[in-house]
């Protein structure tokens, strides 16, 4: 059928492909709704959670978690709303944050009594609530309050944790308050085979368990609960029929069949296997947005969504069922239901994850197996949707290789163009090995995909959450090393060091008591989150994301207890770039040129470069740290102190075990990652100020780019030295940020030069990921002044994109102050 | 370690910047060194620090907050405070040694011009061989008028040549021939400056004859060199009708194909102040690239490949 119709179409003033982009008269009104839509926190889920728990107190913890699963897809609010040719949402207001109470549910509370602020009061990301739903949630609290992942977590937590977070090193309190999340299940098997597939596999394996066997007597309850689960997600998909034929009845006749097909589709999947392309867009939505529902955690995403439709849709294309456009429109429809979700964390967390940001991506481009270009019309599909959507989610991820097609590259650019960053890039050219490096076998290393910011992983065979455990911060971590492992701020002392700045003899003393703090504190780090990932075990379990993870069902056991076929988590790495810069100006001003002593630097630091009173002044010692060699310059002085630096910091998490470890998965070890979202922010304030001439307070270094301001010698040469770190360790994923003034992304000649940069970097440097930011510091001034006049304007955070208006303010300042170094 | 090593090391040159990511001018990504000095005194040269042979000390005002500690770090004491808080160089006393602009706690001095010999400059040229590779770029050796350092600059292009790296050379071409083609025998591009097409015109920015400028041109295509001719437009000066028909009438003569057309703009007009170096086109409005359009297709009608840039 017919789902485009060009009439009173829409120009969005962006190009793609040499040609304007236009919107439907359909999605430009959904996506008007949704934008102008305020988000509100909704108590649907957590009272249906609630209930479904009181109901079921002794089941096995899979069972329960299946049962309350099962009760909410059955009693929650649905709707369709008027236009919307993919259907499914997490609630029925228009943009909805449903709370999940068996995470934890004291931040709620807390925000609700104003500590630190009311949710409609928050500085950024703020959500409304209706007096009923603050009642609903505040009558479940008595059953939640010391019953939930929280308080279980807590229990087991060492006292080093608390100390950790209270000088803010490492920090996993998100974990302990959040899911998951953070994979891309097997939607390609959804697709062509149906959830009646997994149930059916799930009954034949409980047919064949002999439960005299203690460790098959074990996998019973987990099997049962894929049976419940998947049961529970065609149930929903036929509600949304229900409700579709219903709504048919009083429609007008474009939209009653509109609504008739709806009913159909869903009738139909996610059940059984799909029959066209619709029927696969709303199947693979169904099964995202009700992961979302499971457990909060974010970066669920949709794999390489080119290679998984790409039949349906030719298929379509060649019985003259849909065209081109009509196939657009129900990918915008997906867009704009992904821009529709919502997740609220505590106020403190969104620190770190700003921007309403589920980190959900869509993969296009890559290889196959034999290193062949995997381009399709789809690749560029996807493109097209978000040349046209343009808002801060989905996140495209383009992945980049030697022999990618130069359309689909260029096309890229159109869309970089329009702003955001999207789509992010990466580079097949070390995300593969770096994933064979960890034993991953080839074949399956090449069909990875990103979730999240940077994060690669293999689909529907891989433990979520390859990184995206707990926040280490160096920045911190340099501080305590210059001041003999104690933290100047807190007065807290953890690992005592060696001595401190005024101590050091020369540059391999301060070195190793850098390194002596490092091995502390990611040995700390490893150890809460270990502990979170067994409780997380016990008492989330997460049944219906492992059914649809192989081999979970074949072992009859969740991903957590080891039954993914793959398995690694990473750490957060924040302010990287303040490792080495602070490290090399030191060797550089005291140990080599002698301008100043240890002591007098010590000093310097501790007063924050203000002391006007010595000689020389604060000022003046900032400065000549300043002055020392930065990261980012193509200057092997300080990029071999990074790189050196970086690969021990990479090992030393390398070194560690997840707690699937010997439980089935390949792997089951720590890897090292770069992302850290929108941390460098929080962590920064944290901070005292450091020997690179940074400034208490101020942020860090955001990912692996250098330090903002710091890279003076234009983008050629801070892309050589990010390419010098050894990213093939990396294997959980570097992230880059550039800015490029929006000139420099004019079609013509010179976005032919800054393409040719990003190839040189990805093809001959290895460089793993970058992100284009394209907006002036002019702009964002501007929207920072008449927010609603810019309500849909996008920026790149870090990995991810977010609406800028919505922003806290001392994020906005730092996305300015990073984009005014923009070449 | 090669037999180059110790004419690269021993040649040496006043550079006044190195500037990576040059992608305005030529192919592909570009290195463009610039030269200290320069015979000509075009009045809206836009890199004013170009002009003398020698190093200058640069005071940016914009940037200066008059705190005054420069006055105390100088060794000679030739930096002083006026009553308004304005700082001030003798520039008698100056020695340019340089501890002014490494203290300044704003950055707001800057040194022009720094001696580096051959072997220092192509390290730093080197440094991004990949981006030329895959773009197609190289080095591009600018000035002042580079083969006013013609040992240098031959050097130069000959250590770029021996690393395999693509070469052009931006020159106004008022030197004689033979300075000229030392330099560039080695280059591959010369983006040749078109300032005047008549005599008493260019009088107004040399005191060399015109005819000398168009003989090298002459000379440069005749040896088969790529002459990619650039026509600075300026008002007051040679924004005639004429002087177009003039470009054209010369680049057929020539045999040159290529024509860039670069419209005035007012972006070097800072540098001026903070030389301290009188600007005779303050009040001239920058040319609007749309309105070079229609000499453009008057070129490109003739069956040039013309282009603005600037």
């Amino acid at each position: 059928m017919k789902y485009y119709l060009e009439q009173d179409n829409i120009k969005t003033g962006n190009t793609f492909m040499d040609r304007e982009v236009v919107r439907s008269k359909r999605m430009d009104t959904l996506r008007n709704l949704l934008i102008d839509a305020t988000p509100m926190i909704d108590s649907d889920r957590a009272c249906l959670v609630t209930e479904a728990y009181k109901k079921n107190l002794s089941e096995p913890i899979e069972v329960k978690r299946a049962l309350a699963f099962e009760h909410v897809l059955k009693n929650m609010k649905i709707n369709i709303l008027d236009g919307e040719l993919i259907v499914g949402s997490l609630g029925s207001k228009l943009r909805c944050a449903p709370i999940f109470p068996e995470f934890n549910m004291d931040w709620v509370i807390e925000e609700l009594d104003g500590k630190p602020f009311r949710p409609e009061d928050r500085p950024g990301d703020r959500y409304e609530i209706t007096e009923e739903d603050e009642k609903n949630i505040r009558e479940i609290y008595s059953f939640w309050k010391g019953n939930d992942h929280y308080s279980r977590c807590q229990a087991v937590m060492p006292k080093e944790t608390e100390l950790a977070k209270q000088m803010a090193v490492t920090d996993s309190e998100w974990l302990m308050i959040g899911g998951d999340g953070h994979l891309t299940v097997d939607l390609k098997m959804v697709a062509e085979k149906g959830l009646n597939h997994f149930i059916e596999k799930a009954e034949a394996r409980l047919k064949e368990l002999d439960l005299s066997d203690p460790d098959q007597m074990v996998q019973r309850p987990f099997l049962e609960s894929v049976k419940i689960t998947c049961g529970a997600v065609i149930a929903l998909a036929k509600r949304y029929a229900d409700l579709a034929r219903e709504q048919a009845k009083t429609a007008d006749a474009v939209r009653k069949e509109e609504l008739l097909k709806v009913a159909e589709v869903c009738e139909y999947v996610p059940g059984n296997p799909a029959r066209s392309f619709h029927e696969a867009v709303q199947a693979l939505w169904f099964i995202n947005l009700t992961l979302q529902i499971e457990n909060n955690g974010h970066s669920i995403s949709f794999g390489r969504y080119d290679q998984t439709l790409i039949d349906f849709y030719r298929k379509d294309i060649d019985a003259g069922v849909i065209t081109y456009e009509d196939a657009l429109e129900l990918v915008e429809c997906v867009f704009l239901k992904m821009y529709q979700l919502l997740k609220v964390i505590s106020w403190d967390n969104t620190k770190a994850f700003a921007g309403y940001q589920l980190f959900q991506n869509f993969t296009v481009g890559g290889q196959d197996k034999n290193g062949k270009d995997s381009t399709n019309e789809l690749s560029f599909l996807v493109l097209h949707a978000q040349a046209a959507i343009a808002l801060n989610t989905p996140s495209i991820s383009l992945r980049y290789h030697n022999r990618i097609s130069e359309r689909l590259l260029f096309a890229s650019f159109d869309v970089v163009r329009i702003g955001g960053g999207q789509p992010a890039m990466y580079s097949d050219e070390v995300y593969i090995p770096a994933l064979v490096n960890r034993g991953i076998p080839w074949e399956d290393a090449v069909n990875y995909s990103i979730v999240g910011c940077v994060e690669a992983i293999v689909e529907g065979k891989q433990t979520g959450r390859p990184n995206g455990a707990g926040f280490v911060n160096f920045g911190k971590i340099v501080e305590l090393a210059m001041n003999n492992g104690s933290d100047p701020k807190t007065g807290i002392t953890m690992k005592k060091g060696t001595g401190d700045l005024s101590t050091f003899k020369d540059f391999d003393e301060m070195y190793e008591a850098f390194k002596e703090q490092v091995r502390y504190f990611l040995k700390l780090q490893v150890t809460n989150d270990n502990l979170i990932d067994r409780q997380t075990e016990l008492g989330i379990a997460d049944p219906y994301v492992s059914a649809l993870v192989h081999d979970c069902i074949a072992r009859g056991k969740v991903m957590k207890a080891g039954g993914a076929i793959y398995d690694y988590a990473g750490p957060l790495y924040v302010g990287v770039a303040n490792i080495g810069n602070s490290l090399a100006a030191v060797k550089k001003v005291v140990f080599e040129d002698k301008k100043i002593t240890g002591a007098q630097l010590k000093h310097a630091i501790d007063t924050n470069y203000e002391d006007m009173t010595t000689s020389p002044t604060g000022p003046e010692i900032q400065k000549m740290m300043l002055d020392a060699p930065k990261y980012g310059n193509d200057d092997d002085y300080v990029d071999d102190i990074m790189v050196d630096s970086f690969r021990f910091v990479c090992e030393e998490t390398a070194k560690y075990h997840t707690t699937r470890h010997g439980r089935g998965p390949i792997g089951g070890t720590w890897q090292p990652s770069t992302s850290s979202v929108s941390s460098n922010v929080p962590m920064g304030q944290a901070c005292g100020a450091t020997p690179d001439g940074r400034k208490a307070g101020e942020p860090l270094a955001d990912t692996s780019s250098p330090m903002h301001g710091t890279d003076t010698h234009g983008i050629t040469s801070s892309l050589k030295s990010v390419g010098k770190l050894p990213t093939v360790l990396v294997s959980g994923g570097q992230l880059l940020n550039i800015k490029v003034m929006p000139a420099s992304l004019e079609p013509g000649p010179g976005l032919k030069k800054l393409v040719d940069v990003i190839r040189t970097y990805f093809s001959d440097f290895k460089g793993m990921h970058v992100q284009i930011n394209s907006v002036s510091a002019e702009t964002l001034k501007s929207a920072q002044a008449s927010p609603s006049e810019y309500k849909d304007l996008m920026v790149r955070v870090a990995g991810y994109s977010a609406l800028f208006t919505p922003l806290d303010k001392a994020l906005q300042d730092d996305i300015i102050e990073r984009t005014e170094h923009a070449v | 370690m090669f037999w180059s090593d110790k004419i690269e090391q021993e040649v040496h040159g006043v550079v006044f910047n190195i500037e990576k990511y040059h992608v305005h001018d030529g192919e592909g990504i570009r290195t463009n060194v610039f030269l200290k000095g320069c015979n000509l005194w075009c009045p809206w040269c836009c890199n004013p620090e170009s002009q003398a042979f020698e190093p200058q000390i640069a005071v940016h005002e914009n940037i200066c907050t008059r705190c005054g500690l420069c006055v105390g770090y100088c060794p000679q004491g030739a930096i002083s405070q006026q009553e308004d808080g304005r700082v001030v160089t003798d520039k008698k006393k100056c020695t340019l040694c340089g501890v002014c602009e490494e203290r300044c706690l704003q950055s707001a001095r800057e040194l022009y011009g720094e001696e580096m010999s051959v072997a220092e400059v192509i390290a730093k040229v080197e440094q991004d061989s990949a981006y030329y590779k895959n773009s197609g770029g190289g080095l591009t050796i600018s000035g002042g008028e580079p083969c006013m350092q013609v040992k240098f600059a031959s050097e130069l292009a000959q250590a770029a040549r021996r690393r395999y790296i693509h070469v052009a050379m931006e020159t106004a071409g008022a030197v004689p021939w033979e300075d000229m083609w030392e330099v560039a025998q080695y280059v591959d591009d010369i983006l040749f400056d078109m300032k005047f097409s008549d005599d008493e015109g260019f009088a107004k920015v040399s005191n060399l004859p015109l005819e000398m400028v168009k003989e090298n041109m002459k000379k440069l295509v005749e040896n088969g060199k790529h002459v990619i001719m650039r026509c600075p437009i300026i008002p007051g000066y040679n924004y005639t009708p004429e002087h177009f028909d003039n470009i054209a009438k010369w680049a057929g003569e020539l045999g040159i194909k290529d024509i860039d057309l670069l419209a005035f703009h007012q972006l070097g007009k800072y540098k001026y102040d903070s030389l301290e170096m009188g600007y005779g086109l303050t009040e001239q409005k920058d040319i609007k690239k749309e309105d070079l359009e229609p000499y453009k297709e008057m070129l490109i009608a003739k069956g040039f490949n013309a282009g603005i840039g600037g």
